[in-house]
C-alpha cells in the first residue's frame, strides 16, 4: 500500500476566485459564523499586510481595494468531490480528508510508472486544471498527509522508514483540535518526535485514546481503513468568471478546464457520454442551455472540445455571460476502439463519424439524410429521406425484385410546375416533343392523395429530357414533375 | 528502328521526362476513378475522373443527364461500402432512380445546409476530411478564392469532388482540374473539355444517354 495525499491549502480561496488566482486584487476569505475573521488570503492581499486571524474589519481599514467573500464550504465540499471523481482516473481508491484528497497509489504504480514519476503527471494535470496543491507520500494515509502539509520534500515508500521520518515534522500538522494543539504546546511537545518518546498511557490521559490511536495508525502500528469513495453516476461542474465577458471566447478556456475535469471523469469511471449539456449562467437571467448529441458514445475531451467549438463559435451573446456549467447524467459503458496496427490508411467508421457529428454540430441534426425507397406508386411518395443517426440499424437490403424497375428521373420537382398551354400543346421554352409514354399512375385513393395521371418523357429544344405528365381531371392540364439530371 | 525504339523505352523510363500526352509517371494508378463508361474511359488523362481535385461539370439547363454521367462511378463506389457525399442538391432526388442506376441508398448521405456559406463550409470539411470518395455538390456562385480552397481541401483529402455549375461559369477561370462543358445533341451527350491536365482535346467527346 503505498497513499499519495493531495492537500489543497487555499481550497476555499480557489474555489471562489478559480481564474483570477495571478491577479492584483488584494482577496480575502471570512467565515461568517467567527466574526468575520480572516480565514485565507491571496498573495496580494498578504502584501498589504492581511493574514489570517485578523478580522475583516481590520483588514478593510489596511487596503481600500479589498474583495471580500464569505467561506462557502458546500462548494469546497463539491469541488473536492469533483476532484475525486477526476482522479479515479489514477486509481480507484480514493478518499476524502478535509481540503485533501488521499489516493491509494500501491496498485497503479505498475500501469503509470515509479510513484515520483506519477506524483509529477498528477500534479501537472491538478495545476492545468488550476487548482495549486501540495503532495505527499507514505505507506500510511495519515503519513502521506503529514507529509504533504509539512512540505516535506522526500517520498517515504518503506513502513521501516516511517518513524525516522515522521520525528522531525512539527506538531502543527497533526488532525487535532485547537486545544489539544495548546495542550501540546503547553507541554514543551514542538516535534513529533517528542511525542513519540512520551509514555503512551499518561499521553492517552491527557489527550484522549483517539490522538494515540491516531499516532499508531501513522506509524503503521494499527490499520488505518479509509472507505473509498463512490461517485456519483453524473457529472455537473460549473466554474465562475470574476467578471461577465460578453465575447465567446474567453469561455472557451474554461471550456476547457472543464472538458479536461470531464476526460478524466469519465476514464475513471469506464464510461462514455453520447449527450452532452452546457449552461452559460448570466449575472441575473436564467441560464440558456445548449445540448451536443453525439452518435456514439465518447470519453475523448479533445474531440468535444471541436464539437463544441462548432457550437459556440457562431454564437453571439445578447448579455454578458459570467460562467459556463457543464452536466451531463447519462453515462454509458464504453471501451475506445483500437486501432489497426498496420493499416493506417483505411478510412473507418469512426472518421465517417467524426465527419458527421462536425457537420450535424454546426448545420443542425436534420441537415443529413440518407434515402430510402418507399413501396408506393406516387413519385412523390416513393422517396423518404431520414435522419443519417437512423441508418445505421437500417440495414443493406437486397434490391426489391419484385417491384418492378421504372425509368425515373433523377430529380423531382415539389410541388410539380404547371405548364402553359400553346394551342392544346405543353410548352417549356419552346415546344415539347414526347418522346415516351404515356405511363399511367392511377393510385392512393384510401389516403385522400389520389393521383390520376399519365406520364410522359419530353424533350424540348434544347435538348432536355423532362418528365410530364396530363392530368386525367377535367380540363386539359399538363405538370412538370422531374428533370432526367 | 532500334534506336527509335530504344530511344521511345529511355524517355519512357526517364521519371523526370514527360511527354506531353502523358499523365505525370509520378502518379499512383489509383489517382482516377473508373468512369463506368468506355469512351470516357480512353479519353480522359489516367483512364477515368481524376481523384484529389475538382472536377466541374458545366451545364445551361437541366435534365441534360449532367449527374448520370457521374452516377455509373458512384456506384462502384457504393459496390466497396465506400461513403459519397451529397452536398445542396438542387431538388429533391428521387431514390427509385439511385436504385435503378445500381446506387447502395444508405451509403449516401444527403447534406442540405442552410445557406451558401454553410454549404462551403461543409463541402470543404467534407473534401479535408477524406472519407468520402466522392463528393457531389451544388454552389451557386463561388469566387476564384473559394475554388482554390476547395481544390486544395480536394487534394488533402484525397476525394473526387464533382461540382454542377451553370453556364456562366465559363467566363471564370477556374483551379479545377477537369472542366467539362455539357451539351446535348441529337440524342447524344455532347462534352466539349474545356480544361484538362495532361491532355489537350480538339473535338468534344460524344457518348450515347447514359439515362
Amino acid at each position: 500500500m503505498l497513499w499519495l495525499a493531495l492537500y489543497f491549502p487555499q481550497l476555499p480561496l480557489t474555489v471562489l476566485t478559480r481564474d483570477c488566482a495571478d491577479s492584483d486584487t488584494a482577496v480575502a476569505i471570512y467565515d461568517q459564523q467567527h466574526r468575520s475573521i480572516i480565514s485565507h488570503c491571496n498573495t496580494a492581499a498578504r502584501q498589504q499586510g492581511i493574514h489570517p486571524g485578523i478580522t475583516l474589519a481590520a483588514a478593510r481599514s489596511l487596503t481600500t481595494r479589498l474583495t471580500a467573500l464569505p467561506r462557502d464550504r458546500e462548494l469546497e465540499t463539491r469541488t473536492l468531490q469533483r476532484l475525486a471523481g477526476w482522479s479515479q482516473q489514477f486509481t480507484h481508491h480514493v478518499s476524502l480528508d478535509e481540503n485533501s484528497l488521499l489516493l491509494e497509489i500501491g496498485g497503479s504504480l505498475k500501469l503509470l510508472g515509479a510513484p515520483a514519476a506519477l506524483q509529477r503527471q498528477i500534479s501537472q494535470a491538478l495545476l492545468h486544471l488550476g487548482f495549486p496543491h501540495v503532495t505527499g507520500i507514505a505507506p500510511t494515509p495519515l503519513a502521506a498527509l503529514w507529509f504533504a502539509r509539512a512540505r516535506y520534500p522526500q517520498t517515504v515508500t518503506q513502513s521501516c522508514d516511517l518513524p525516522k521520518a515522521l520525528s522531525g515534522l512539527p506538531v502543527t500538522v497533526l488532525s487535532c483540535s485547537e486545544q489539544q494543539l495548546k495542550n501540546l504546546q503547553g507541554m514543551g511537545c514542538k516535534q513529533l518526535v517528542q511525542l513519540f518518546r512520551l509514555p503512551t498511557a499518561s499521553l492517552a490521559r491527557r489527550l484522549g485514546s483517539h490522538f494515540v490511536q491516531m499516532l499508531d495508525k501513522a506509524r503503521g502500528e494499527l490499520p488505518d481503513l479509509r472507505q473509498p469513495w463512490q461517485a456519483p453516476s453524473c457529472f455537473d461542474s460549473q466554474i465562475l468568471l470574476p467578471e461577465p465577458v460578453i465575447h465567446v471566447e474567453p469561455l472557451f478556456f474554461l471550456l476547457q478546464r472543464l472538458l479536461l475535469e470531464l476526460g478524466g471523469f469519465l476514464r475513471g469511471h469506464g464510461a462514455g457520454i453520447q449527450s452532452l449539456q452546457l449552461d452559460l449562467l448570466y449575472p441575473s437571467q436564467p441560464p440558456d442551455t445548449l445540448t451536443l448529441g453525439l452518435r456514439k458514445p465518447t470519453n475523448n475531451a479533445s474531440r468535444l472540445l471541436q464539437l463544441w467549438r462548432e457550437k459556440l463559435e457562431p454564437l453571439t451573446l445578447k448579455t454578458a455571460a459570467e460562467g459556463l456549467r457543464l452536466y451531463t447524467d447519462q453515462l454509458q459503458p464504453f471501451a475506445p476502439e483500437s486501432d489497426d496496427l498496420l493499416d493506417s490508411h483505411s478510412h473507418s467508421q469512426q472518421d465517417i463519424d467524426l465527419l458527421l457529428e462536425r457537420l450535424q454540430t454546426r448545420l443542425g441534426e436534420n441537415s443529413i439524410k440518407i434515402l430510402q425507397r418507399h413501396a408506393d406508386y406516387r413519385p412523390e411518395l416513393s422517396t423518404m429521406t431520414i435522419p443519417a443517426a437512423m441508418a445505421q440499424q437500417a440495414s443493406t437490403t437486397t434490391r426489391a425484385q419484385t417491384v418492378p424497375q421504372l425509368q425515373r428521373p433523377l430529380w423531382l420537382l415539389d410541388p410539380p410546375r404547371k405548364l402553359h398551354m400553346k394551342n392544346g400543346e405543353p410548352q417549356l421554352d419552346g415546344n415539347l416533343h414526347l418522346l415516351q409514354g404515356p405511363e399511367r399512375i392511377e393510385s392512393g385513393w384510401w389516403d385522400g392523395q389520389d393521383v390520376r395521371r399519365d406520364y410522359y418523357i419530353a424533350t424540348n429544344r434544347h435538348q432536355q429530357k423532362l418528365w410530364i405528365y396530363h392530368l386525367r381531371a377535367p380540363g386539359n392540364l399538363w405538370f412538370l414533375h422531374g428533370y432526367f439530371g | 528502328m532500334k534506336t527509335v525504339t530504344e530511344l521511345q523505352s529511355l524517355l519512357r523510363q526517364h521519371p523526370h521526362i514527360w511527354r506531353g500526352n502523358e499523365q505525370s509517371s509520378h502518379q499512383s494508378v489509383t489517382a482516377t476513378l473508373p468512369t463506368g463508361l468506355p469512351v470516357l474511359d480512353s479519353a480522359l488523362p489516367g483512364g477515368g475522373w481524376p481523384r484529389g481535385a475538382l472536377t466541374e461539370i458545366i451545364h445551361a439547363h437541366h435534365g441534360l443527364g449532367e449527374v448520370s454521367l457521374v452516377l455509373p462511378a458512384i456506384a462502384a463506389l457504393n459496390q466497396q461500402q465506400a461513403p459519397v457525399a451529397w452536398i445542396a442538391p438542387p431538388f429533391p432526388l428521387c431514390a427509385p432512380m439511385l436504385d435503378y442506376m445500381g446506387l447502395a441508398l444508405p451509403h449516401n448521405l444527403v447534406i442540405t445546409p442552410n445557406n451558401e456559406a454553410d454549404s462551403l463550409w461543409a463541402l470543404e470539411q467534407t473534401l479535408r476530411h477524406g472519407s468520402c470518395n466522392a463528393v457531389l455538390a451544388w454552389l451557386s456562385s463561388p469566387s476564384a478564392t473559394q475554388l482554390r480552397r476547395l481544390q486544395l481541401a480536394a487534394e488533402t483529402g484525397g476525394v473526387a469532388a464533382f461540382l454542377f455549375r451553370s453556364k456562366a461559369a465559363l467566363q471564370q477561370s477556374s483551379p479545377a482540374a477537369l472542366r467539362i462543358l455539357l451539351s446535348n445533341q441529337a440524342r447524344q451527350h455532347q462534352l466539349d473539355i474545356i480544361k484538362c491536365r495532361g491532355r489537350f482535346f480538339r473535338q468534344p467527346i460524344r457518348l450515347p444517354l447514359v439515362h
